[in-house]
């Protein structure tokens, strides 16, 4: 028994702990990836627009 | 409350300009870096179904329920460290799992596949709306079940919406404000659960209360629920360890990744989010035990009316929401409850994307012939209300026998059990025929006997004594068999020119 608590108390702690962390990570960070990726994605909007046949051309 | 549910009907207008063809409809065009990434999976996987499921467990089976999240978590951290099936997934552009199926098999394979992996998707998260109802019965003490039925109603119709307009660009958005509001109401709920409870409370469980601590242990001491036992750990290894390659909410966030690189570190960063996932709430779980446990009368009391099922609302996956409801600070359960409400809503809107995509892309598209961007982003949006609509009436109606992480497990491996040896098989084993694949994931229906009522059916028929864990362990062996003996006796007649994974190994 208290081979099974040690290993889970372990487990819940760095679970906790390290959860933390990955929310700090993604956090502070974030808002530079999300406006970089919607650039990217405005710039697939502007080619789409630039030639609108393309989503009526059917695609196997 | 109210600001941040308006916030999402914003976002999804405001997402809808970021669309510029199916690619961003369906897969965010391909440009998620690794933090929205992380975010969008944890938000998707980290669900209020699955924070309800694991704070039962967590209730009846107290600690040796975590063995779960040592499983899992191990599972993506290996995958995430050698890129095994999902970079090579990733490398090879594909937008769905059973995309993948064509270019390596036959369209009859991309379909088939398709039409399996839907019955097996919708059927799994049938159940979602229910269990969210059950948290807001629980946590707010709402009884009325028609004004329920709505508030559940009108949530999913407001996933609908954001969803429907933006596709993938909206649901990776609010995945991230959900990913951040359940985030910190999910470390909150584990503090003051920690602190409500105490040291003393959580030793009283070991020392006092007869505590399930061995997971290979098939008897749970503490009388509460099921055992576990070698069998079980097992069935789970195989079901978590495939679920952490290929369940396609997930996949769809590997095929989402900027490059295969960066979806090989989603996995090694997720292991952690996963772990997460499933601990924190069975340590709520084993919170609840604990408080119940140290008032007997309140126990006995909700141990009678759940016996009793004279309320559907109060079953044992109401304990949890009790307990909070109990300890919880008047002012932090708004939070907690938004907490749980951005888990709800992240988990639903990429399921149903997730999907209608694949009714469009795999079973729609092959069969109607080519079709338009412009047409297939319309059938991707009708699909996805046709969902909304089943999911309502199948919520409403499918009780669950046994707890609800069976019903999950087991309606997963209908789709697993034949993706498995597919996908596998197909990236790695020259020899994988196209005859192999369908009979690999014809034979995954056999997993739907693995289901309450029809275990029930078939130990009744056969004079039998098996449960729902040896017919998914069946399922698995029969489904692999399938697939090897199919593709050696029937080998497709192109083999030697077939491409192999499609892209280099790692």
């Amino acid at each position: 028994m208290t081979i099974w608590m040690t290993i889970w108390t372990i487990l819940l702690i760095t679970s906790g702990l390290a959860f933390l962390v990955v929310l700090a990570y993604v956090a502070f960070g974030v808002k530079a990836e999300l406006i970089e990726t919607l650039n990217d994605l405005k710039a697939d909007v502007n080619e789409s627009q630039a030639d609108e046949d393309i989503l009526d051309r059917p695609i196997k | 409350m109210a600001c941040y549910l308006l916030s999402s009907i914003v976002i999804g207008l405001w997402a809808n300009r970021y669309v510029g063809n199916l690619s961003d409809y369906l897969v965010a065009g391909r440009k998620l870096r690794l933090r929205l990434a992380l975010a969008t999976m944890t938000g998707t996987e980290l669900g209020l179904i699955t924070v309800m499921y694991m704070a039962e467990l967590g209730y009846k089976q107290q600690y040796a329920s975590l063995y779960l999240a040592f499983i899992e978590a191990g599972a993506v951290l290996l995958i995430g460290m050698t890129g095994f099936v999902v970079y090579r997934l990733r490398e090879s552009s594909v937008m769905t799992i059973p995309e993948y199926y064509e270019k390596r098999y036959s369209s009859k394979v991309r379909v088939v596949g398709a039409i399996v992996m839907v019955l097996s998707g919708v059927l799994n998260m049938g159940l979602f709306l229910k269990a969210g109802s059950q948290f807001l019965t629980a946590i707010s003490g709402l009884q009325d079940e028609m004004s329920l039925k709505l508030i559940m109603t009108g949530l999913l119709l407001l996933v609908l919406f954001y969803t429907v307009l933006g596709g993938m660009v909206s649901v990776v958005i609010t995945d991230l404000i959900q990913f951040l509001i359940l985030g910190t109401g999910m470390v909150i709920v584990t503090v003051v659960v920690f602190w409500s409870i105490g040291w003393d409370g959580f030793a009283a469980i070991v020392t006092e209360q007869n505590g399930y601590f061995n997971p290979f242990d098939s008897h749970n001491p503490s009388g509460k629920g099921a055992g576990i036992g070698w069998l079980n750990v097992i069935e789970m290894v195989v079901v978590m360890g495939t679920a952490a390659m290929l369940w396609p909410t997930s996949a769809a966030r590997t095929l989402s990744c900027q490059s295969a690189a960066v979806a090989k570190k989603l996995y090694t960063l997720s292991s952690v989010s996963f772990l997460a996932r499933r601990a924190l709430p069975v340590f709520w779980g084993i919170g609840t035990f604990a408080f119940f446990a140290s008032q007997p009368e309140m126990m006995d009391e909700f141990q009678k009316t759940v016996d009793a099922k004279t309320n559907a609302s109060i079953t044992s996956l109401s304990a949890m929401p009790l307990f909070l409801a109990k300890v919880v600070p008047t002012g932090l359960l708004g939070l907690v409850t938004a907490g749980m409400i951005a888990a709800f809503m992240s988990t639903h809107d990429s399921y149903l994307l997730c999907w209608s995509g694949v009714i469009t892309q795999d079973i729609v598209a092959p069969i109607a012939g080519p079709m338009s961007q412009r047409s297939r982003i319309l059938v991707t949006r009708i699909a996805i209300f046709v969902i909304g609509a089943m999911l309502l009436i199948w919520g409403l109606w499918y009780e669950v026998s046994g707890n609800l992480w069976s019903y999950l497990a087991t309606t997963g491996a209908v789709y697993f059990s034949g993706a498995l040896p597919t996908v596998v098989g197909g990236l790695y084993w020259k020899r994988g025929s196209q005859t192999g694949a369908l009979a690999a994931i014809l034979g995954g229906l056999f997993g739907l006997s693995a289901m309450g009522p029809c275990v029930t059916r078939i130990n009744h028929l056969f004079s039998s004594n098996v449960n729902g864990t040896h017919l998914i362990l069946v399922t698995f062996a029969f489904s692999a068999v399938l697939y090897i003996l199919g593709s050696l006796m029937f080998p497709d007649k192109t083999e030697q020119g077939k491409p192999v994974g499609l892209n280099s190994p790692t």
